[in-house]
């Protein structure tokens, strides 16, 4: 069943008129396609109601004060705050060539600065295409806007805390709020993003990538195939089980190959080396339950490549 | 509306409807009729359920909204509105069922709403078993037309 109020800007994106909007969505909410809150659909039939009493009769200002009014605020029930929020994004002060600062300072003036800081957290074109509420040429999407304030609420309600990250995933469908990839293959960088709230280095990029490369490398030789722009779901789900034997499960297995790769790099540089040895280890013992002792055994040379010897010393 | 005509079995809309949406204890012809006297509060209750406007908002008089509000929850049919009766009892009931709750229009329609609904799937129902039969009697005069043109 398709979210109402993505199927309500969908509408107003393909630039219905308000009869054909009410009459597509009582349509759907009989068929359930759709369901809408009982609110708003006595809302929606008291307008269907009123044309037809309207009909052949000379009267018909009641019907006209309803046309007069824009689908946003006939069909859509929102918060004060959201309208706002529209009415910034959408006005032409907001145009793309305005500076990120300028955008941000421009919400928060409205008093949004929490919808400012999620969904600009650094340059503003690329956020509001990537999320895309403005498509490449530009146009404004009315579904992607209703999808994207469905999608905070209802991750609020959930206590989750939103952020960029995880608002563009969930807004390209390719992860749901209850943490479950929904396409098989994901941008690298995007998923890397979920944990971090500073924009991160790109050398810290690159060693994330090759260390994530060398847990996917799972044949014990030195020829690593590298991760490019994409990677893949089960390899995301492959590498989580990795990084349980290096970090505790409730964290990002993507956001701790970035801390071991900023932790290294400040005073020395990645033995690549020996972090292929880890994942060759692990890789070896990957359907076992975690074991973040062994490892260290192993790596002091305590027991042996498969796993045996602890309590021989 | 809210006159005195409540209850005294003429066939004007407003009175009928003023009589079925009196509490069950006052009802006219009413076998649970106790010969209570229906109360102001006990009008302006049953009333409040019924629109969407709250009492104290300007256009709760307004004709337009009342009559839409009727048509909504389906207690007037047609073009001339006339009033539906078994479906106002249907709403009387279900006000006097919940007299311990605040009037709320939107509870109310929500539960027409539902019957609505569970009517619409057995007259579908019903029309798909008609249909089946249709289709078994037209399967099986085929049947038997084969047959005799066999013999």
């Amino acid at each position: 069943m398709k979210p109402y109020q993505d199927y309500i800007g969908q509408l107003i994106d393909w630039g219905l008129s308000n009869q054909k909007i009410m009459r597509c969505l009582l349509r759907a909410a009989a068929d359930k396609h759709i369901a809408l809150p009982v609110e708003l659909w006595a809302k929606i039939d008291r307008y269907r109601i009123g044309l037809d009493l309207s009909k052949n009769k000379p009267d018909t200002s009641w019907v006209a004060k309803f046309n007069q009014e824009n689908p946003l605020t006939l069909f859509v029930m929102e918060a004060p705050e959201i309208i706002a929020l529209r009415q910034t994004l959408k006005n032409p002060a907001m145009d793309l060539r305005l500076s990120h600062s300028k955008v941000r300072a421009g919400i928060e003036q409205t008093g949004l600065t929490s919808f400012a800081d999620l969904l600009f957290p650094s340059e503003k074109t690329d956020c509001i295409k990537s999320l895309g509420i403005v498509s490449k040429t530009g146009r404004w999407s009315e579904e992607r806007f209703q999808k994207i304030i469905r999608l905070i609420g209802e991750a609020e309600a959930q206590n989750m805390t939103p952020n960029f990250a995880l608002l563009r995933l969930w807004a390209n469908d390719m992860l749901d709020l209850s943490g479950k990839w929904r396409k098989q293959v994901l941008p690298f960088d995007w998923v890397l993003d979920i944990h971090i709230r500073d924009p991160l280095a790109s050398i810290h990029r690159q060693q994330a990538r090759r260390l994530a490369a060398l847990f996917l490398c799972r044949h014990y030789s030195d020829k690593i195939e590298p991760i490019k722009d994409t990677i893949r779901a089960k390899d995301i789900r492959h590498i989580e089980k990795c990084s349980q034997w290096l970090c505790p499960p409730e964290r990002s297995a993507l956001r701790h190959l970035e801390l071991i790769s900023a932790t290294v790099t400040i005073n020395e540089k990645i033995d690549w080396q020996r972090f292929k040895t880890i994942a060759d280890f692990i890789n070896r013992h990957i359907n076992k339950t975690p074991d973040p002792e062994l490892l260290s055994d192993y790596l002091e040379c305590h027991v042996n490549f498969e796993g045996k010897g602890r309590y021989h010393e | 509306m809210h006159s005195s005509k409540f209850g005294n079995g003429t066939q004007d809309p407003h009175a009928r409807l003023g009589a079925i949406l009196l509490p069950p204890e006052c009802r006219p012809n009413n076998p649970q009729n106790t010969g209570a006297i229906v109360t102001i509060e006990q009008v302006n209750y049953a009333m409040q359920w019924i629109r969407s406007l709250p009492i104290d908002d300007a256009n709760f008089t307004e004709k337009i909204n009342w009559t839409i509000d009727l048509k909504q929850l389906k207690m007037t049919v047609g073009e001339n509105n006339d009033l539906d009766d078994k479906r106002a009892k249907i709403v009387s009931n279900y006000i006097w069922e919940h007299r311990d709750q605040k009037p709320d229009y939107y509870q109310l329609l929500t539960f027409l709403k539902k019957l609505d609904d569970i009517a619409r799937n057995q007259l579908m129902a019903a029309e798909k078993v008609q249909k089946q039969k249709k289709k078994a009697k037209r399967k099986q005069a085929k049947a038997s037309r084969k047959r005799n043109r066999r013999k």
